[in-house]
């Protein structure tokens, strides 16, 4: 009989250690993610109002969903915003930092000043601009008065055309200094060497910016993609709730503000279950599909 | 190498026990050292409105502890809608709550069917006499008291300045017609002539309130009680006229586009600033308004009459800032949980906390002798406004209804959608409740034995031990 080669105690020990380190993190992400999404799923087949014993109605909920109009308009409204505040911020914010990349006076003021709304809560920020939309004290308003532009002034928060885009322009202005951040680095971090050869070659500014920044930033990019997807599908709740609580008549409503409202102000906490199980499966496969579209493993050395 | 590991492992370890530290089960059920449940209660409500609230809270907790020994912990945070989903996650997180600050309308609602807060009528027996007669009525359903009233009531009113109304010659106008005027000679002064608070969506239901009543003459509870029972649709003439009423003051120049995005405080400080000469809100204003430091007058005036033949009708109840006990408390407090109740009702407690909550004097009487001074407006308000009056509607019919009427008013004061459309659109909110929630309005009804025991205090403390000496 062939004897199992021993292992010795320190090779167990080196074996385990990263299995070791890594358990605290699993531990706390099964707790806090697993287990309530596995719990979501199982309520999800039950009407439930949140304090009486829970009632199972297998697909029901799911069929309710199916047929919620309100629900749907949310999640056209979710992926708008998603893709809207996806692209404006990583646009805007790559313009920014090829700005800021380069020298010139007060470019820290200008970097911190970008930056800081990143640094303020969505609470602070829902006050601020419901106050900034204000019909009669607001400063938009009073800006476009004094430009003459009066004719432009609208319903900022209560105009069903435009108060989703509203809320979007406000998400932009928090996170744009966030993802210049990280776009600086990106760019910091391309060979000077690479646009030297190109300018050898002739090219010009929007050559080396579409041939050479753009694929050397591609990873940067992909991280920055993936980080306002995910971040618009699951963190616009604060931003909508404070500034129109979904309305004017659900113009403005996203997926999580109407999962909320049907969890605890309607007391169906099953078909609220059945909605974010949904909302998940969308969410998923829109990510996956942007990480294998958008990574490639190319070098461009 | 190995102390680098070793100390990474207890860093780990240590990491994850402060972590998981506060994973507890609530602060309901720990027992001291000596193995005794603490005296404590714990009662949760929307923030405080004003600062002299707070500190009356405060002042009077304290005396209860000095003279009990038992703690009272307050947690006021939030508004008032928050009220539903804070009981839930603490129901669900075993934490401890043992009174709550809640509106009536919440409790009609949602928590009376859904069965998470108490049946007090046999609680309450023995202090009902320190209510007058019919403030209770409010906070009743078929016979069962479900909470008691413990701020100052409220109902619907408008205010206006008087000393610009002076400056214009202008009178308070009582029908739609007289209104449109003021209103034009108002606009062409640059102010805007009336406000509702309409970026709070839970506000558009109010004005409803009163158009509804002109249009129903005073019937609008039974309608919608009838409506909500299946007996008739809400596809009706008189709910188109309470819904082209509220048009009216859009399209006689009235009410204006800048009352879709301005809220509660906007509001106010349109008021305030003068740019405003009219609002309507709750009279729940009123205490604010009083805090303010004003340079001009000001005074209340009825809704007017904006649908032809009806009369005046507001709304008005008792228990708007109720106290209810949730169904799961622990029984074991209850003892503790009746003194502080006890304790509360005391006229010099009542008094000292429902005049400091609605900014000097309560406008009506809650708890007997718990009033203040009587001013032009009180006067007002209970002589003019109270009689014409009817319950809230949003006290009647469930939450799911009242997002709909909330969200279709704005639509169709601007034009956005006809009133026949925003009947269709709240019927609509109703049989998707009937269809996937098995919804029946007179819930009390339909419950079994085991539901209402859920509700049922498991024993009587006898409040009347309590009595100061």
């Amino acid at each position: 009989m062939t004897k199992l080669p021993r292992i010795s105690k320190s090779t167990l020990h080196r074996r385990a250690f990263p299995y070791l380190m890594c358990l605290p993190a699993v531990i706390l992400f099964t707790l806090f993610v697993i287990l309530p999404f596995v719990e979501g799923c199982r309520v999800s087949f039950f009407k439930w109002d949140g304090f009486s014993n829970m009632k199972w109605v297998g697909l029901k909920n799911y069929a309710n969903v199916m047929h919620d109009d309100v629900f749907w308009l949310a999640m056209k409204n979710t992926f708008v915003y998603a893709i809207l505040v996806t692209v404006m911020k990583n646009v805007i914010a790559l313009a920014l930092a090829y700005v800021l990349a380069r020298k010139f006076p007060l470019r820290t003021l200008f970097r911190t000043g970008i930056y800081m709304p990143v640094t303020l809560s969505y609470v602070v920020i829902g006050a601020l601009w419901t106050w900034i939309y204000n019909p009669t004290f607001g400063l938009l308003n009073a800006l476009l008065k004094a430009l003459g532009l009066e004719h432009l002034i609208v319903g900022w928060l209560s105009d069903s055309r435009v108060a989703l885009y509203s809320v979007v322009a406000v998400d932009v202005w928090k996170w744009i200094g966030y993802h210049m951040v990280l776009y600086l680095a990106g760019l910091q971090a391309i060979s000077q060497d690479l646009y030297e050869a190109a300018a050898l070659d002739g090219a010009n500014g929007w050559q080396k910016f579409v041939n050479i920044t753009i694929p050397q930033l591609n990873s940067t990019i992909v991280v920055n993609v993936l980080m306002s997807l995910t971040g618009a599908f699951a963190s616009n709740f604060d931003i909508v709730n404070i500034l129109t609580g979904g309305g004017p008549m659900h113009a403005t409503e996203v997926s999580l503000t109407y999962i909320m409202t049907t969890a605890f102000k309607y007391n169906s906490m099953g078909k609220a279950n059945a909605m974010s199980m949904i909302l998940f499966l969308l969410v998923f496969l829109f990510g996956f599909a942007q990480l294998r579209i958008m990574s490639r493993e190319d070098a461009y050395e | 190498m190995k102390i680098r590991r070793t100390l990474s492992i207890l860093l780990a370890v240590a990491l994850l026990c402060s972590l998981l530290a506060g994973c507890g089960s609530g602060g309901g059920g720990e027992k001291n050292a000596t193995g005794d449940k603490p005296n404590r209660i714990v009662i949760i409500g929307s923030a405080y409105a004003l600062e002299e609230e707070q500190k009356a809270w405060d002042e009077v907790c304290s005396a209860f502890t000095a003279e009990t020994g038992i703690e009272v912990v307050q947690n006021r945070q939030g508004t008032w809608d928050d009220i539903p989903q804070k009981l839930q996650a603490s129901k669900l997180g075993q934490e401890q709550i043992d009174l709550v600050v809640v509106g009536m309308g919440t409790i009609t609602a949602s928590l009376g069917p859904a069965g998470s807060v108490m049946d007090l009528t046999q609680l309450m027996a023995g202090l009902t006499d320190r209510f007058p007669d019919g403030v209770l009525d409010s906070c009743s359903i078929d016979g069962h008291l479900w909470c008691f009233p413990y701020s100052d009531a409220s109902g619907t009113t408008c205010f206006y300045n008087k000393t610009m109304f002076q400056q214009y010659d202008l009178t308070v106008p009582t029908n739609l017609q007289e209104w449109a005027n003021c209103a034009k000679v108002l606009s062409d002064n640059g102010i805007i002539p009336f406000m509702v608070q309409g970026k709070d969506t839970w506000a558009w239901a109010m004005p409803f309130f009163d158009t509804y009543g002109q249009a129903t003459g005073g019937q609008s509870v039974e309608k919608v009680q009838a409506w909500l029972r299946g007996e008739q649709s809400f596809a009706d003439p008189q709910v188109y006229a309470a819904f082209d009423g509220l048009k009216a003051l859009y399209d006689n120049g009235i009410l204006t586009s800048e009352s879709f995005d301005t809220d509660e405080t906007g509001m106010l400080a349109n008021f305030a600033q003068g740019k405003c000469a009219m609002f309507f809100c709750g009279t729940w204003d009123y205490g604010v308004l009083k805090s303010m430091e004003l340079d001009f007058d000001y005074g209340a005036f009825e809704f007017p009459v904006v649908i032809d033949g009806a009369q005046m009708c507001h709304a008005f109840a008792t228990g708007d800032g109720a106290i209810s006990i949730p169904s799961w408390v622990d029984q074991d407090n209850l003892d503790n949980i009746m003194r502080f109740v006890e304790y509360l009702t005391r006229t010099e407690n009542a008094k000292k906390i429902l005049c400091a909550s609605s900014g000097g004097s309560p406008l009506f009487e809650i708890v007997k002798g718990a009033t203040g001074e009587v001013d032009e407006v009180t006067r007002f308000l209970n002589e003019v406004s109270v009689p014409h009056s009817v319950e809230y509607l949003d006290w009647v019919w469930p939450s799911k209804v009242n997002d709909a009427m909330c969200n279709v008013i704005p639509s169709v004061i601007s034009g956005k959608m006809t009133s026949q459309e925003a009947a269709d659109y709240v019927q609509q909110a109703l049989d998707t409740m009937v269809s996937e929630d098995d919804y029946v309005y007179d819930w009390w009804n339909s419950w079994s034995d085991e539901q209402w025991q859920a509700v049922t205090p498991g024993h009587i403390p006898d409040v009347t031990a309590f009595f100061a000496k």
